[in-house]
């Protein structure tokens, strides 16, 4: 990635990144520990935002096990309703539809900054192979994608999804999230997260990067169901 | 715990998954020592990113006397598994859960329900058949029977798939949306599973929904389980119902960081649940560390000594103010702020200071550092500008102006008008009593510029600061040891705030 841009004069390590923005007026993050009921995460797992890449690119397959992203999400409410839920009966007798709690996020936006094959991304984004949802599968996302300039140093937490571990401790929510699940689904590595719905904390953060707005940009782990072999002590 | 109280129960001559040995009641022959395969890794505990599992694993720890779950060795994770098991089992045969010693059954209706342990057609069935049943239930699947599938939550071999049954707020078994038939949900090795069955052990137990207060920071969850699991044995014995009653499900975090001897790493969760067949329920409640940690140092010293006044700052007529407090820590710790500013102004209107400002006012200051991070040079500025108003006041020597400032506190407006003008007072009086305008142009603009966000939070903190700073200053109008005498009930402690400054867990 070649340093170009506004930073180029101050910062010569100033990396291109494809910034995506994906929007959605409702979306419900369940936590996977919690079958029987639906509580929502705040924020999407990582492996559910590498899942809606994978979408756009046609399945895992096609994406590389070592990609990366960071990213920040914002909601602008929350709040719980009813829905239907159609209970399949073990026996193989009909059951009775009942009502059930479901927790939901709303007016949400997903930000994601990738660096490595900002174009091969962009093209996928723009034209993915199957459509792009985000923990809700009723519902389609909107998607837009612009070129930024990512620099070296410290930015504000904001709404940014932390890897644990960032010294010193941002603000927020220690949260543990499925980094990836494996393609049979059978296991899952989690990792721990540290990210604050309210987006006040004004802490500095020293990501990997900065954007040209001042939000830090910290990349988390691969998500690809590869890496999970070596994540996971089996 | 020691044996002679009764409450061990040594492993019995019937087969256990621990032992291995034949059973006399069925003359039949356990599967060998098959738990331990061959690195032993179904009696090894693992914690895992499930809260739940978590609690049940520290719980097992207690109760093989391991100081964390991954020391446990081997042979003691069997003997706390046996305990659990006979446990269940001594629960199972009190069949009534209104019976005297039932609280334990009834308990396991909201963890384990239509279990063998709390089945309906326990009522008709004799001892052996029930605890039979119950240990079959407990006991290690044979490997012919185990799938060939990695644990959902630690990776290792799973021994089965297990339902709403044995693990809380999985789906019943009886439901098919998430797994194939004959399939029962969750893919777990023992250990995990014998963490779900421990959970009780370290839950405040209700009859109803259960408290598991759950975090991140070890040390801690190590030292609040074990004083959860103590409690608990003792009940589980009896088989009755705490009888101290249950404070506000918040509470008992205040307890635990109360309890506490190291600074905590990590928030602290506090999850309240049930896996009743009525309905299973989940809510989830979050403190984050910030506030956890100024809550503990808070109520140890050498800080204590404003707790007190903190905890009256929280108190209603009919509320301890431990229960407030644990409820804005919650919900909005910057609530704590505001109760104590009402609390020290609360009297202004009568010209009274209290005696335990000077200790309320330096927590409050010290929340918006360590939780709120409040910049320090603007709390400096706030508390500069409060010591001017308070020598203005001071000099002033009158109860009227401190109600006219009092009168403010509502309407920012007023506030702003009275500081201008107090200001050009000072400014214009030829006695030079106070050095410097009472609010500098930085102070005036971090109080009432609408772009400052938390300008709101700098008012309540000036006036903290002004409350406190005469305090120092020894302001006592005229009228003030009269008022505070027809006071002085007010300030009664409530009981269980008392209990909660001596230590003792409600």
């Amino acid at each position: 990635m070649t340093a170009v841009g506004p930073f180029e004069d101050e910062d010569v390590r100033a990396v291109e990144a494809l910034e995506v923005t994906v929007t959605a007026p409702i979306v419900s993050f369940r936590n996977p520990l919690y079958a029987g009921v639906q509580v929502a995460l705040p924020c999407p797992p990582p492996a559910t935002v590498g899942g809606m890449l994978a979408a756009a690119a046609g399945g895992w397959d096609a994406v590389d096990p070592g990609t990366r992203f960071a990213m920040a999400f914002r909601a602008r409410g929350k709040g719980v309703d009813l829905e239907t839920y159609h209970p399949l009966d073990a026996t193989g007798r009909k059951a009775d539809p009942t009502p059930r709690e479901r927790e939901f996020l709303a007016g949400v936006t997903l930000t994601m900054w990738l660096v490595a094959d900002a174009e091969l991304w962009e093209r996928r984004l723009r034209r993915p192979v199957w459509p792009l949802r985000l923990g809700r599968s009723q519902d389609l996302v909107g998607v837009a994608t612009r070129r930024v300039m990512l620099r070296t140093g410290p930015g504000r937490q904001g709404h940014a999804v932390l890897p644990e571990g960032i010294a010193p401790a941002p603000g927020g929510t220690l949260l543990r999230l499925p980094t990836a699940v494996s393609l049979d689904r059978s296991r899952t590595r989690w990792d721990g997260y540290r990210f604050d719905p309210s987006g006040r904390s004004e802490t500095p953060i020293t990501g990997d990067r900065v954007n040209e707005a001042g939000q830090t940009v910290a990349f988390l782990p691969p998500v690809h169901p590869a890496q999970l072999a070596a994540a996971v002590g089996a | 715990m020691s044996e002679a109280d009764g409450l061990v129960s040594e492993p019995d001559s019937r087969v256990s998954a621990a032992d291995g040995q034949t059973s006399e009641a069925d003359g039949q022959v356990s599967e060998p020592d098959n738990h331990v395969g061959e690195d032993g890794e179904q009696s090894r505990l693992v914690l895992s990113a499930h809260p739940l599992q978590r609690v049940g694993a520290y719980a097992l720890a207690y109760l093989g006397k391991a100081p964390s779950p991954e020391r446990l060795a081997p042979d003691a994770f069997e003997k706390a598994v046996h305990r659990v098991t006979e446990d269940a089992v001594r629960a199972a045969l009190v069949r009534d859960t209104r019976s005297d010693k039932g609280f334990w059954l009834k308990s396991s209706l909201s963890f384990f329900p239509n279990s063998k342990m709390n089945h309906l057609s326990n009522a008709k069935k004799d001892a052996d058949t029930i605890g039979d049943a119950v240990r079959e239930w407990r006991r290690l699947p044979k490997p012919q029977a185990r799938p060939a599938v990695a644990c959902v939550l630690c990776g290792r071999g799973a021994v089965g798939f297990f339902g709403k049954v044995d693990v809380p707020l999985a789906e019943s078994d009886l439901y098919r949306n998430s797994t194939p038939r004959g399939h029962a949900g969750m893919a777990l090795c023992r250990p995990c599973l014998c963490s779900f069955h421990a959970l009780p052990y370290g839950c405040r137990l209700t009859g109803g929904p259960s408290i598991a207060l759950h975090s991140w920071d070890e040390p801690f969850m190590a030292r609040t389980l074990s004083r959860r699991v103590e409690r608990n044995r003792r009940l589980i014995a009896l088989g009755q119902a705490d009888p101290r009653g249950i404070p506000a499900r918040e509470v008992l975090a205040l307890h635990a960081l109360r309890h506490h001897e190291d600074r905590l790493t990590a928030g602290v969760e506090l999850l309240v649940f049930s896996n009743n067949n009525r309905g299973q329920t989940l809510e989830i409640h979050t403190m984050e560390q910030p506030v956890a940690e100024w809550l503990r140092r808070s109520s140890r010293p050498p800080r204590r000594r404003g707790f007190p006044a903190l905890l009256r700052a929280h108190a209603t007529p009919d509320r301890p103010g431990v229960v407030g407090l644990a409820r804005n820590a919650f919900r909005s710790p910057d609530r704590i702020v505001g109760a104590c500013g009402r609390y020290l102004t609360a009297r202004l209107d009568r010209g009274v200071i209290r005696d335990d400002t000077a200790e309320l006012a330096e927590l409050c200051f010290s929340l918006t550092i360590e939780v709120m991070r409040m910049n320090q040079n603007e709390v400096d500025e706030i508390r500069t500008a409060g010591a001017q108003v308070a020598a203005w006041l001071k000099a002033e020597n009158s109860a009227g102006e401190l109600r006219k400032l009092n009168a403010t506190l509502k309407e920012q407006k007023q506030m702003r008008h009275w500081l201008m003008r107090r200001n050009i007072d000072a400014l214009l009086d030829t006695r030079d009593r106070i050095k410097g305008p009472l609010v500098t142009e930085e102070q005036f603009r971090l109080l009432f510029d609408p772009e400052v966000e938390q300008s709101w939070l700098h008012r309540q903190l000036l006036v903290v600061s002004v409350v406190q700073r005469l305090h120092e200053l020894g302001f006592k109008p005229g009228d003030r040891a009269e008022v505070a005498a027809a006071m002085a009930d007010e300030d009664k402690e409530h009981p269980e705030d008392i209990g909660y400054m001596k230590g003792e867990e409600s």
